[in-house]
């Protein structure tokens, strides 16, 4: 089925949980816990907690925020 | 010592983690400034960016205060509150909403607004706003731990602009007093101290000092000096002068006295 993180479409399994979709877009990168992330899907934030449990569905648009410098 | 939503710290200056060239550096200049807590900011996560900094700071020890910049209305600031708690692991905020990019100054209503409602969502909320103490005061009967008013726009290194309206904030304050934005140079920061602020926050004029970790060491001495002398009880200014030396005529025998 197809994810959009951050408005970038990518394909994920059928059965993929939120932290699933996490570890295919974020391959490569530094792991979510150390980056300071922060996801919403559809608009509502989801704890960390829950990211392994949350089931998606097609089409379902993840926000993903993470920390950076700031005053 | 400091207390913050009982929380106490031995630093009364706080610093920003913008604008460094490099995450070395600033993490240098955190050390030398002694500060124990650091602002940072959440922004949509991009993937290429390898200059994570939220783990080093975590290393570090820092207490994170992580603000709402970008947030233009309440309920903006409000929904930022809620991924920053989430992606930091913290209920503090600095919460500021400034809807013009060219003066960045905080929206009043707007942060009154979302000041009383994170305050109910069990956020630690210190509001970034200008030196208003009428409404320093309407956010601390709404349950900030903190008033954070500006002594002039953010970066812009003007110093005390703000002094008379500070001195009334101060006054009236039940809640800690951080002066924050417009902080040019340690002697501003001083002066903040010495007019009774409780602490500063100094971001731009360490980092872009041609010696950030120098900057920040100045500031470090700024901070400590004003509070010091805050606290050893200031002269009072005067018109006429006022002799130091007793007043004796040494060179007249018993003829007029005259001050030296």
């Amino acid at each position: 089925m197809m994810i959009f993180c951050n408005g970038e479409g990518f394909e994920v399994p059928a059965d993929a949980t939120l932290a699933d979709a996490l570890s295919i877009y974020l391959e490569g990168s530094e792991t979510p816990a150390s980056r300071g992330l922060a996801v919403a899907c559809n608009g509502d934030v989801v704890p960390r907690s829950l990211w392994s449990q949350r089931p998606l569905t097609d089409g379902d648009r993840l926000d993903l925020f993470s920390a950076v410098a700031g005053g | 010592m400091l207390t913050i939503a009982n929380t106490s710290f031995s630093s009364r200056l706080l610093t920003g983690t913008g604008k460094f060239s490099n995450a070395g550096i600033m993490l240098d200049a955190l050390a030398s400034s002694g500060t124990e807590l650091v602002t940072l900011a959440l922004r949509r996560l991009d993937r290429r960016d390898r200059d994570a900094i939220f783990e080093p700071l975590q290393a570090a020890g820092y207490r994170l205060l992580p603000n709402t910049s970008g947030a233009r209305t309440a309920e903006e600031a409000i929904q930022a509150a809620q991924l920053t708690r989430e992606a930091m692991g913290t209920p503090w905020l600095k919460l500021e909403i400034h809807p013009d990019p060219r003066y960045l100054l905080p929206d009043p209503v707007e942060t009154l607004k979302a000041a009383e409602r994170l305050v109910q969502l069990g956020f630690i909320v210190l509001p970034y706003v200008h030196a208003d103490p009428v409404l320093c005061k309407r956010l601390e009967e709404a349950g900030c731990a903190a008033v954070m008013p500006l002594a002039a726009p953010i970066g812009s290194n003007q110093g005390l602009v703000t002094a008379p309206f500070l001195d009334i904030i101060i006054e009236q304050s039940r809640v800690p007093v951080i002066v924050d934005a417009g902080l040019g140079a340690p002697s501003q920061a001083a002066e903040a101290m010495e007019r009774g602020a409780d602490a500063v926050l100094v971001n731009t004029a360490i980092a872009t000092a041609t010696d950030p970790v120098a900057m920040a060491a100045a500031f470090k001495a700024a901070v400590d000096a004003g509070y010091q002398a805050r606290q050893a009880g200031l002269a009072t200014p005067g018109l006429r002068a006022a002799a130091s030396s007793p007043l004796t005529a040494f060179l007249e025998s018993g003829g007029d006295t005259h001050a030296g």
